[in-house]
């Protein structure tokens, strides 16, 4: 079981997966907004996703969980 | 298992009995002669100080000094047992040849040292010191870089002659010594496994720790944090490397001993001169590499991938001040250490321990006289009570006075956000200091950000519009002028900077930079400078 955390702290801009979805390492899962930058959150592995555990325009801390994967 | 001694030289039968002599009592240094100690290193991971050393150094250049000296304790040991239990004084060292077969015998030679970690738990002895003293002024004299394999117990009790001749030891210079080679010839330390005190203090001195993941750096050990009052800890909870790539203490983190070898070969080659053999990425690739969204992050190493030789990229300090990347990195064979902003952190804004990072990784390419290159992404430095709170002042004034004493021809890239003192900073803090000065076409330049600027500069405008929507529409209009303003054009037509490019030429502007900068300055032997520690 993976988890794809925020790199920092951000608002949810993008969610780009939904669960069951199949996944690669390095593709964009999540966009946080930050110091007026949109990051892209890159999975580290490959897998499928199990849960999503963010909301569009949620506001979430750094190291918070976006989304479980295996 | 890697050959540790050269065999050719093994005697015959027939040799004279001093020649005999000698034999007999070098083999008391040889790994095979010592397998217990070589095997208590080999079950834990770890290679044998030989083994290491053979892998660094070309094969056959490595001339031991001081292979005879044994621990200072004649008075409670006998001579079978020192030579036996104490082999070289638990430090291991000579001049050797390092990327010879690149650069050739002369730019290739170093001096390269390792306690042994098999001997004592690789604590540095009386006549150790002897022996690091002397190959530290050895490499001074000789301008010799330095490889130390520096992970050990620090000082070592039970010397116990050298109380004939000291109370204390702290008299010992070493670190001073070491401390002398900063900026006059490149020091490199690779730890692995523990490396407390005065062995810490000797990796702390070099200009680049390489660390395995097993490694723990401390300037003081378990035994004295238990003595100072402060506790029982392990000696993995003290200083790990998940703790120093963070705090910057480790520049390269390593898997294993093999990879720290290869990436100490890596790392001295760029102080060694340029190579004759390179490959360049397909340069079109840079006109696409930025986002189309300036708004979206993006890795800047991809960037730095694209313009350095192939395959000639070392990052240093990679997970610390994560804002500011550096590298080493090779165009058309030559060296160069490129400064990058990463906006994934904070945008790109640079904030104290990436002023710090920035400033001192400056300071080591102008010692050794590597040319800087600038990739800036800035939108200025941090803002905010807290960033403040970290005397943001004085180490992001620290830019300014760094680069204003740079030897070393520079030159920047402008790619997007040229934002404030921060971006000013991110191009030497005086762009005409710069031999070269280059935008793409998708930089845009302000004196501060747009929307703060209008925010600011177009306040009473603001207030006396008639409604909300009134205000936002005037500033939604003064922010799109100002950003036309803020194009790159707009600076290349008013001589800012020196050319508005096609990205997919950066490589050849800088080439046409570095070599219209004339002749590299020879370094300063004065003894005057030096790479900070931090």
């Amino acid at each position: 079981m993976a988890e794809l955390k925020a790199p920092m702290v951000g608002k949810v801009i993008e969610i780009l997966v939904k669960p069951g979805d199949v996944i690669e390492k390095g593709q964009e899962i999540v966009v946080l907004e930050s110091m007026k930058m949109e990051i892209p959150v890159e999975a580290g592995s490959a897998g499928t996703v199990r849960e999503v555990c963010c909301k569009l325009d949620e506001a979430v801390s750094e190291n918070a969980v976006l989304v479980v994967y295996e | 298992m890697i050959e540790t001694i050269d065999k050719t030289a093994a005697p015959d039968e027939n040799i004279r009995p001093e020649l005999r002599e000698l034999y007999e009592r070098e083999s008391y240094l040889w790994d095979e002669n010592r397998k217990a100690a070589i095997d208590k290193l080999h079950a834990r991971g770890q290679r044998s100080a030989r083994e290491n050393i053979a892998d660094l150094c070309d094969p056959g250049s490595f001339y031991e000094y001081g292979a005879l000296a044994v621990a200072a304790r004649r008075s409670i040991m006998t001579p079978e047992q020192l030579m036996r239990d104490t082999p070289a004084d638990g430090v291991i060292l000579g001049t050797a040849s390092v990327n010879g077969e690149l650069f050739g015998p002369e730019k290739s030679r170093c001096v390269v040292m390792s306690y042994d970690q098999s001997v004592m738990a690789g604590t540095q002895g009386n006549h150790g010191h002897r022996k690091t003293d002397r190959m530290f002024e050895l490499a001074y004299e000789s301008k010799l870089p330095l490889v130390v394999f520096a992970g050990g117990g620090g000082g070592r009790p039970g010397d116990v002659d050298r109380e004939l001749w000291y109370a204390s030891t702290l008299c010992y210079s070493t670190w001073a010594k070491l401390g002398k080679l900063s900026g006059l010839v490149p020091t490199v330390a690779i730890v692995s496994r523990y490396c407390f005190a005065g062995n810490a203090a000797l990796a702390g001195c070099c200009d680049v720790v390489i660390a395995t993941k097993d490694s723990s750096i401390g300037m003081g050990g378990p035994a004295m944090i238990e003595g100072g009052g402060l506790g029982v800890v392990t000696p993995q909870e003290v200083g790990p490397s998940s703790t120093h790539t963070k705090n910057g203490v480790i520049d390269i983190l390593v898997e294993n001993e093999e990879e720290g070898v290869a990436a100490a070969k890596k790392y001295l080659s760029y102080f060694q001169g340029p190579v004759e053999e390179w490959e360049a990425p397909d340069q079109t690739l840079l006109r696409t590499v930025l986002p189309e969204n300036r708004r979206r992050a993006y890795d800047v190493r991809k960037v730095i991938d694209l313009l350095a030789d192939r395959d000639s990229v070392l990052e240093l300090r990679r997970d610390f001040a994560p804002g500011i990347v550096t590298a080493l990195i090779r165009i058309e064979g030559k060296p160069f250490g490129v400064i990058a902003n990463c906006v994934r952190h904070l945008a790109g804004a640079i904030d104290a321990d990436g002023a710090d990072k920035y400033a001192r990784f400056m300071q080591l390419c102008n010692a050794h006289r590597i040319p800087i290159l600038n990739l800036v992404d800035c939108p200025g430095f941090m803002v905010g009570v807290e960033a403040e709170s970290k005397a943001l002042a004085r180490h992001a004034s620290r830019l300014y006075i760094v680069a204003a004493h740079l030897k070393v021809p520079h030159f920047t890239i402008f790619m997007r956000a040229v934002y404030g003192l921060g971006a000013m900073a991110m191009g030497f803090g005086d762009f005409h200091g710069n031999v070269m000065t280059a935008a793409w076409p998708t930089a845009m330049f302000g004196s501060m950000g747009v929307e703060g600027s209008v925010k600011l500069g177009y306040k009473k405008q603001l207030e006396a519009a008639a409604s909300p929507e009134e205000r936002q529409k005037l500033f939604n209009q003064l922010v799109a002028e100002r950003n036309e303003k803020s194009k790159a054009k707009h600076s290349a037509a008013t001589l800012e900077i020196d050319a508005l490019i096609d990205p997919a030429r950066t490589r050849e502007w800088i080439m046409a930079g570095y070599y219209s900068a004339g002749p590299m300055p020879p370094k300063d032997t004065s003894g005057e400078t030096f790479v900070d520690a931090w």
